[in-house]
């Protein structure tokens, strides 16, 4: 690899959208989450680029997350979300932690790639 | 962190009882020995001592291992590790060094500055000891070089699994806390008149097995892959312990062999961030080190000879 390419960040931009490709994923398999931390800052501002996903949901919709988690390889149960609540797992998109509340936080939608995420605010 | 070797309380503690229950007769001994000793002396509990054992032992945790590992002690691949009872351990004649060093029987060895602190979770990222030993040497005969002169001396961060590295590279050097990307090796080969990409390193702390599951998720499963023109046909595992890491991954006969490569590199962890810093920057670091060798050589020449 070449200086110019090592300072070009040719694929530093690709690892940034991991995160959001893996929300994307999830969402497009039937998940009902909102984007929280450093994607959210990130897809809001650019101003922080991820180095995982975190995604706040609902109880009632844990089974539907684990669902589309299943479906992209990841295998984690439902009852082990809703007894942790907080819960970081891997993936082929990189690290992603899992926030089960009880009321989501206030949240936008952005559209990406054709897909809406629900992306909290600060 | 000791001024001699750069290692921390908890290696030195691992060091000393390796050498306490090996002896000076130069032969392995039987791990549960040493973990027992550590326990009993040094109040380190086996669950906290032995990852220390694997990473101070493992070429593919550290560029200058100081132990010397006899048995299954796990791999760079991901396989566990047999059981204590199963495997051996002794001082490598790097870690016989460090204890000198560390006794004032030899001058100051910048272990820590080639091994950095990546591999024990901390910030500071691995270099070519050739490098970074040429560099010191440098600085004991002339401090007068400039910084830009010795970044150009000590080179990029290099891992011990052969993984590449870029990211905010100015400004690790610079001494600020940087993201820095590691990614996976990857070159091009002609095989039975097709080009197909070959992983031949890996970031540091990533498992192989984790590399090749990942890619298999998510470019050859049809339920889980992404669309785009990827035309990846087969990810083919042809690592070994004589031949290292090599993952071939074999693209259509129409594969954009580019868009591959980057979409191979956003599959993690073939790229992962971590944060890294060189504490007051790398001429700082180089500076201190330099310094300290300056006084007595002997280590730093013993060291050199060891790794040449």
């Amino acid at each position: 690899m070449s200086g110019e390419e090592i300072l070009s960040g040719s694929w530093a931009s690709l690892v940034a959208g991991r995160s959001t490709a893996l929300a994307i994923e999830l969402v497009h398999r039937g998940a009902q989450v909102v984007v929280v931390g450093g994607t959210a800052r990130w897809l809001a501002d650019g101003s922080h680029r991820p180095r995982d996903l975190d995604v706040a949901v609902l109880e009632q919709e844990v089974p539907t997350l684990v669902s589309a988690l299943a479906q992209i390889g990841v295998r984690v149960s439902a009852a082990a979300l809703l007894g942790c609540r907080q819960v970081g797992l891997t993936s082929a998109w990189g690290p992603i932690d899992i926030f089960v509340q009880e009321a989501l936080p206030r949240a936008g939608v952005i559209e990406v790639g054709g897909f809406d995420l629900a992306v909290a605010h600060d | 962190m000791t001024d001699r070797t750069g290692l921390g309380p908890l290696e030195l503690a691992v060091l000393r009882s390796v050498s306490a229950t090996a002896g000076s007769s130069g032969r392995h001994c039987r791990t549960t020995k040493t973990l027992e000793y550590l326990d009993s002396v040094e109040s380190i509990g086996p669950a906290y001592s032995l990852p220390v054992l694997t990473d101070l032992g493992s070429s593919w945790r550290v560029h200058l291992p100081l132990l010397d590992l006899l048995g299954n002690w796990g791999n760079v691949f991901g396989d566990p590790m047999a059981d204590s009872q199963y495997t051996e351990v002794r001082l490598s004649p790097i870690g016989e060094l460090a204890l000198l060093c560390e006794g004032y029987a030899v001058g100051p060895v910048p272990i820590g500055l080639v091994n950095g602190s990546l591999y024990r979770g901390g910030q500071a990222p691995p270099l070519d000891p050739a490098r970074a030993l040429h560099t010191v040497g440098a600085l004991i005969e002339d401090d007068l070089i400039s910084d830009g002169d010795l970044e150009r001396l000590i080179g990029l961060p290099l891992l011990p699994t052969g993984g590449t590295v870029q990211g905010d590279l100015e400004g690790l050097i610079a001494g600020r806390s940087s993201v820095l990307l590691q990614s996976c090796q990857i070159t091009r080969e002609q095989i039975h008149q097709r080009q197909v990409l070959v992983i031949t390193g890996t970031p540091l702390g990533v498992a192989v097995n984790e590399i090749v599951s990942n890619l298999g998720e998510k470019g050859l499963n049809p339920l889980h892959s992404l669309p785009g023109p990827l035309g990846l046909l087969d990810v083919r595992d042809e690592s070994s312990e004589r031949k290292g890491v090599r993952l071939i991954l074999v693209p259509a006969a129409d594969a954009d062999l580019d868009a591959l490569q980057r979409w191979v590199r956003g599959v993690w962890p073939v790229t992962i961030g971590t944060s890294c810093r060189f504490r007051g920057g790398i001429g700082v670091v180089l500076r201190i080190w330099a310094n300290k060798c300056r006084v007595d050589r002997s280590g730093l020449a013993k060291l050199t000879a060891l790794t040449s």
